[in-house]
């Protein structure tokens, strides 16, 4: 069985005199099978400057241990420039793995994809 | 000078000049040019031609196939044979399939044989076959073709070999990856006085080393420690991470003995070896078994963990929860925590991965289709009091249950202290 993961990259108005982000839909099963995959598609679309992108994770369905992973590369990436890396529309089962393994403490997570671009950061 | 034929104004037909012998200078250039004499497109053609009598015997050989065996003419015509030609299978084979086949048919087409050279070379060839025959269709002579199939056998070769040689790479990983496999799990648990403990080690897939891993081991003359856990990704990358933190487990263990400075240790290390272009993260929960009268106080420290699980000597099953240890390796000053559990007579404590618990099990009623927590508790809760060994095989059987919905690799680690005594009576016995 291997899983299918997309990763969209969805519209976002200019915010102003605010840092555009990036923001990234991610669709479908995430896992072993497909975690590197997905880690090359986000790190294609991230310019090497300091950045804002957002996932939206609303339509994931499932995520284990390497696709846990891929997210903490992403935002340990993102911390090196400077940059910010939300997490939005978190699925209620890996919220409670991010509550398990304390990463609800390192990730920036906001429940929604408005909530995120109303917080982005100054240029 | 032309090549064309398109010259011949006075001619009645533009386009006759396919006759030959007709004398215009221009065909006859064109002809000379192409040196097509029927005699010579015998002899040197592309390909070999033979014409053998119904006996076999050859009657007529070109110079092509000639010069590809090394015969001269007189040494083939009248004295061999086609199947003389052929290597000892394809004399067999000519004999069996070949012959009968023409003869039946009247022709056979693009059989692959193989040609022995005056100096003993195989040619492999492609040969086709037709019986030519009188006016009144008796069978006088079989004309044959050969192709050299060298450039094509080779590439037939090379394909198998690729193949060859792919099913002996996965055969070689297959055996490393069980061998990298061995050398990260203990190949059995020591014995340890007034406990029972079995394990469980699903892998999802035999290529792939697995990233669950689990240890028992002694620290002092009557304490012991365990772990069990889970690195973030599997492979070989994976592998040596389990390695670094079996070994770091294991010295940080002998030389405090504190499961939350175990786990303190492993962080560290975790942390620095790869901090920057290798990320790697483990969840992982260790604990220290310390003998108590009847039983055992279990020290446990989490590491971003599935909670363990105990089924009491009552019937009680409760996890044993162990929230806000963090994700071990992920910060360089991490945080865990800590509970004790008492594990007395008839109690079972029960140490599993998330493989597990996020198994695909659609009929487990849970929204997104996995297993789930609340799934096990009511397993263990239908399992009543029992042992180590007892929750091992029941729990063998769900995960045979879950068949291809087991994805992922998965282990559990089962500890149990025997029930009291039966009575003299033999009451009280379950």
């Amino acid at each position: 069985m291997t899983a299918v993961v997309e990763l969209r990259k969805l519209p976002v108005p200019s915010t102003g005199g605010l840092l555009t982000p990036t923001v990234l839909a991610v669709r479908g099963d995430l896992d072993h099978t497909n975690a590197t995959q997905l880690r090359q598609h986000v790190f294609a679309q991230l310019p090497d400057h300091r950045h804002h992108l957002v996932l939206d994770m609303t339509a994931l369905g499932f995520c284990d241990s390497s696709g846990i992973r891929v997210l903490l590369t992403v935002h340990t990436w993102m911390n090196e420039r400077a940059g910010l890396l939300v997490l939005v529309g978190v699925p209620p089962r890996l919220a409670r793995v991010f509550e398990l393994t304390c990463l609800d403490r390192l990730f920036t997570i906001r429940p929604t994809l408005a909530h995120a671009l109303r917080e982005s950061p100054a240029p | 000078m032309m090549t064309s034929t398109g010259h011949d104004s006075d001619a009645p037909e533009p386009h006759d000049d396919a006759v030959p012998g007709d004398g215009a200078v221009g065909r006859a250039a064109f002809s000379a040019l192409l040196e097509d004499s029927p005699e010579d497109l015998y002899e040197n053609a592309p390909c070999g031609y033979l014409s053998t009598l119904l006996d076999g015997q050859i009657a007529k050989v070109n110079a092509t196939l000639l010069g590809w065996l090394g015969y001269r003419r007189e040494e083939l015509v009248g004295r061999r044979s086609f199947s003389d030609l052929l290597t000892m299978g394809g004399r067999l084979y000519h004999e069996t399939h070949f012959a009968p086949l023409l003869k039946m048919q009247g022709q056979i087409g693009g059989v692959a044989l193989e040609l022995r050279a005056a100096d003993g070379r195989r040619l492999p060839v492609l040969v086709t076959s037709v019986i030519k025959t009188s006016g009144d269709g008796q069978p006088q002579l079989v004309r044959t073709t050969i192709f050299d199939a060298t450039d094509r056998r080779a590439y037939e070769q090379e394909l198998l070999r690729a193949r060859r040689e792919a099913e002996q790479e996965r055969r070689r990983l297959q055996e490393l990856v069980t061998t990298l496999q061995a050398s990260l799990l203990p190949p059995s648990l020591p014995q340890v006085p007034g406990l029972r403990t079995a394990t469980l080690y699903h892998i999802a897939s035999r290529d792939e080393v697995s990233g669950d891993f689990y240890d028992l081991f002694q620290i002092s003359r009557d304490r012991w420690a365990f772990f069990l856990g889970d690195v973030c990704g599997k492979g070989a990358g994976a592998a040596s991470v389990t390695s670094l933190i079996r070994y770091t487990l294991r010295a940080a263990a002998a030389y405090d003995g504190d499961p939350l400075s175990m786990l303190t240790t492993l962080n560290t290390a975790l942390f620095r070896e790869y901090r920057s272009e290798d990320p790697r993260y483990c969840t992982v929960i260790v604990g220290v078994l310390t003998p108590d009268g009847d039983g055992f106080t279990v020290a446990l420290a989490s590491g971003g963990h599935p909670p363990a699980l105990l089924l009491g000597a009552d019937g009680e099953v409760a996890f044993r929860q162990t929230r806000g240890g963090m994700l071990v390796g992920m910060l360089a000053d991490a945080v865990f925590t800590t509970t004790s559990v008492r594990l007395g007579p008839g109690d079972t404590l029960l140490l599993y991965t998330d493989g597990l618990t996020e198994a695909h099990a659609p009929a487990s009623g849970t929204g997104d289709g996995r297993y789930g927590e609340e799934a096990l508790h009511a397993f263990a809760t239908g399992l009543g009091p029992t042992t180590a060994e007892g929750a091992i095989t029941a729990l063998a059987e769900v995960l045979r249950g879950f068949g291809d919905g087991l994805t992922d690799d998965a282990a559990v680690l089962a500890l149990s202290v025997p029930a009291a005594e039966i009575s003299p009576s033999g009451k009280g016995r379950l």
